[in-house]
């Protein structure tokens, strides 16, 4: 045995070598190259940095015009270098108008987004390490608002409360809710019975810090991947709302307030109805993209390199 | 004694009309301080259900333990602070068992916080202490779990459990996760913390050459129930229990004298998990090659045969038969 104890000392764990990085455990940096090497993850995230961008450039009060000036002379001008999008039937700039309407769209879906994911991590980790009763309390409850379609349940709350921006991000989120429990609740579940989290427990750790310590940093990558198709949703969520005329009540601009007064306007002005559109496509494609980059990114079975 | 069990049993429900499993029954074993409790026997025997009753991690459907001279309620669900400080869970999967976002200094450092065991800003050279002992580099306290081999992270799990200052150690089979090489560093490891810090150790494992190594008294398990039970000179030298013989035989014999005999075999293994002891008779019976009638009818108990050797086996008792197959 002596002779052993001289081997262990001389050379022991030295010549040990440390494997590698195992496929879905990596630091902050190694995720975000991982993002930019796949294709939608890169895609997405350009894009949804020039969304944001733009929503800052207008709050910042750096739009090429000011969004709400009317002017008589300007109304209903075609797309040219000093209105880059065209006009409105006001005369008002539609570039300088949609980089106003997504902000305000961006704030939504951010408050949305943050209630459903607040909500829905908690609700998916509570479902996934109580069990029992209170698993089964939060997933029927899900159950219940999953089955009302999101659109309806989102108009219904924002009749009962009335339009604004905050009702609007309250009713958008609470249909988000139940996506979020679920995906949450999946891998909860597996971490539970996971040896490290025993260990946890056999260490004397408390339910919440085994709970927000040990389980919780474990689930940000499914938490981040909804996080980002729950911002695509939100905004897409928020124009329909307001093109049904239940978004933030005007003078608040909105890209689906500004397509639905479009709609009447298409056949003589195309660029008033093309240019909010395309807004609302490149967020909602944006915000998808990146959330298929953080899968991407995430989940070893799905990587490409 | 400082850690005892009387009787322990855990029966786990059948899921989906399938019937009761009983993962282990009657099972009263005792630690002294400072000494190693090697528990042996196959996969399905129940010995990593008792690591984790032992632990706190599930609580047992009948039984009692007993832990430093307290006698813990049987319904004692989740793990106190009190026990922590007294008993520790090594896992088998070093890897598995650190939380792949923690560094070794915030996994360390967590358990000396939580138990207030050092002041705040002692907390790193406690940490570079503890992976002392273990033989770690300081420079270890900023890798993660994904930058350490095996051997290292079955370190890091070792030092992080030590951090407690427990008494008994719950090492469920510490190195089978290991390569090969690294195994006889770990166990020499062990070895040494249990002379510094006097610890005492479950030490449980499918592999008896690994068990008579550091065990001062041995537990065989077949299908949840102890078979045979004593000191290890007794229990490896003369094995009362059939199921131990076959044990046994099955280490390899580095001996060139010895490994010209052909090994005893075990029978091909019948279905591993106990599904219930409602049939009448030995459990090993149909696998025994000592059977005879009454193994069939009744289940023997847990009999003291040769001083402190107990075994469970209708055959061993019978003293003419146990000597007519010593050192076979």
């Amino acid at each position: 045995m002596s002779s052993l104890q001289q081997r262990e000392a001389a050379g022991g764990p030295q010549r040990e070598l440390a494997v590698g990085a195992s496929a879905h455990r990596r630091s902050k940096a190694q995720l975000l190259r991982a993002l930019w090497i796949s294709k939608s993850g890169r895609a997405g995230l350009i894009l949804v940095s020039l969304v944001v961008l733009g929503a800052l450039v207008s709050v910042a009060g750096l739009s090429p015009h000011n969004p709400q000036a009317q002017s008589t002379s300007q109304v209903l001008k075609g797309p040219s270098l000093n209105h880059l999008l065209g006009t409105d039937q006001f005369g008002r700039d539609i570039f300088s108008l949609i980089l106003e309407a997504m902000g305000v769209s961006l704030e939504i879906a951010c408050i949305a987004t943050l209630i459903a994911g607040v909500l829905g991590t908690l609700g998916g980790i509570a479902a996934g390490y109580l069990g029992g009763f209170a698993s089964t309390v939060i997933l029927r409850a899900a159950d219940v608002i999953f089955a009302i379609p999101a659109i309806l349940l989102a108009l219904a709350i924002v009749a009962a409360l009335g339009p604004g921006i905050m009702n609007s991000a309250l009713a958008i989120g609470i249909g988000y809710i139940p996506i979020f429990v679920r995906v949450v609740r999946a891998p909860v579940l597996s971490l539970r019975s996971a040896d490290f989290v025993g260990a946890a427990r056999v260490l004397g750790f408390s339910r919440s810090r085994v709970l927000l310590h040990h389980i919780l940093p474990n689930v940000y990558g499914v938490v981040a991947v909804q996080v980002s198709l729950a911002l695509a949703w939100g905004i897409l969520a928020e124009a329909s709302l307001s093109f049904l005329g239940l978004g933030p009540p005007p003078p608040t601009a909105s890209l689906g307030e500004m397509v639905y007064s479009a709609t009447s306007l298409s056949g003589i002005a195309w660029w008033t109805l093309a240019g909010p559109s395309a807004a609302i496509v490149l967020a909602v494609l944006g915000f998808n993209l990146l959330g298929d980059g953080f899968r991407d990114a995430t989940d070893p079975r799905t990587r490409r390199s | 004694m400082i850690l005892g069990t009387d009787q322990l049993s855990k029966v786990y429900r059948g899921r989906g009309g399938r019937p009761p499993v009983h993962a282990l029954s009657g099972v009263s074993i005792a630690l002294e301080a400072g000494s190693t409790l090697g528990i042996v026997g196959e996969s399905g025997c129940g010995k990593s259900t008792l690591a984790r009753l032992l632990a706190g991690l599930e609580s047992p459907t009948a039984g009692s333990i007993s832990l430093a001279g307290a006698t813990l309620d049987s319904h004692t669900s989740p793990p106190s602070r009190e026990r922590a400080r007294l008993i520790q869970l090594v896992f088998q999967d070093p890897h598995s068992s650190l939380n792949p976002r923690l560094t070794v200094e915030q996994a360390i450092g967590e358990v000396l916080r939580v138990h207030a065991l050092v002041e705040r800003r002692r907390v790193h050279d406690r940490v570079a202490e503890l992976l002392e002992m273990v033989a770690l580099p300081e420079r270890f306290v900023t890798r993660h779990p994904h930058e350490l081999s095996g051997g290292q992270a079955q370190r890091v799990a070792i030092a992080r459990a030590l951090a407690a200052q427990p008494q008994i150690l719950v090492l469920d089979e510490p190195t089978s996760a290991l390569d090969v090489s690294v195994r006889a560093e770990i166990m020499n490891l062990l070895v040494r913390l249990q002379d510094e810090l006097q610890l005492g150790y479950v030490f449980i494992s499918h592999d008896l050459a690994m068990v008579r190594h550091i065990s001062d008294e041995i537990v065989v398990m077949y299908l949840g129930k102890i078979v045979e039970q004593g000191p290890y000179q007794r229990v490896l030298d003369a094995p009362l229990h059939p199921y131990t013989r076959a044990l046994a035989a099955a280490v390899p014999v580095a001996d060139p004298d010895l490994a010209g005999q052909p090994p005893a075999r075990l029978p091909a293994a019948q279905a591993a998990a106990s599904t219930g002891a409602a049939e009448a008779g030995c459990q090993y019976e149909p696998r025994c090659p000592l059977a005879e009638a009454i193994c069939r009818q009744s289940e023997p108990v847990l009999r003291c045969l040769d001083g402190s050797h107990a075994a469970a086996c209708h055959v061993a008792a019978g003293p003419a038969r146990l000597t007519g197959t010593r050192g076979g």
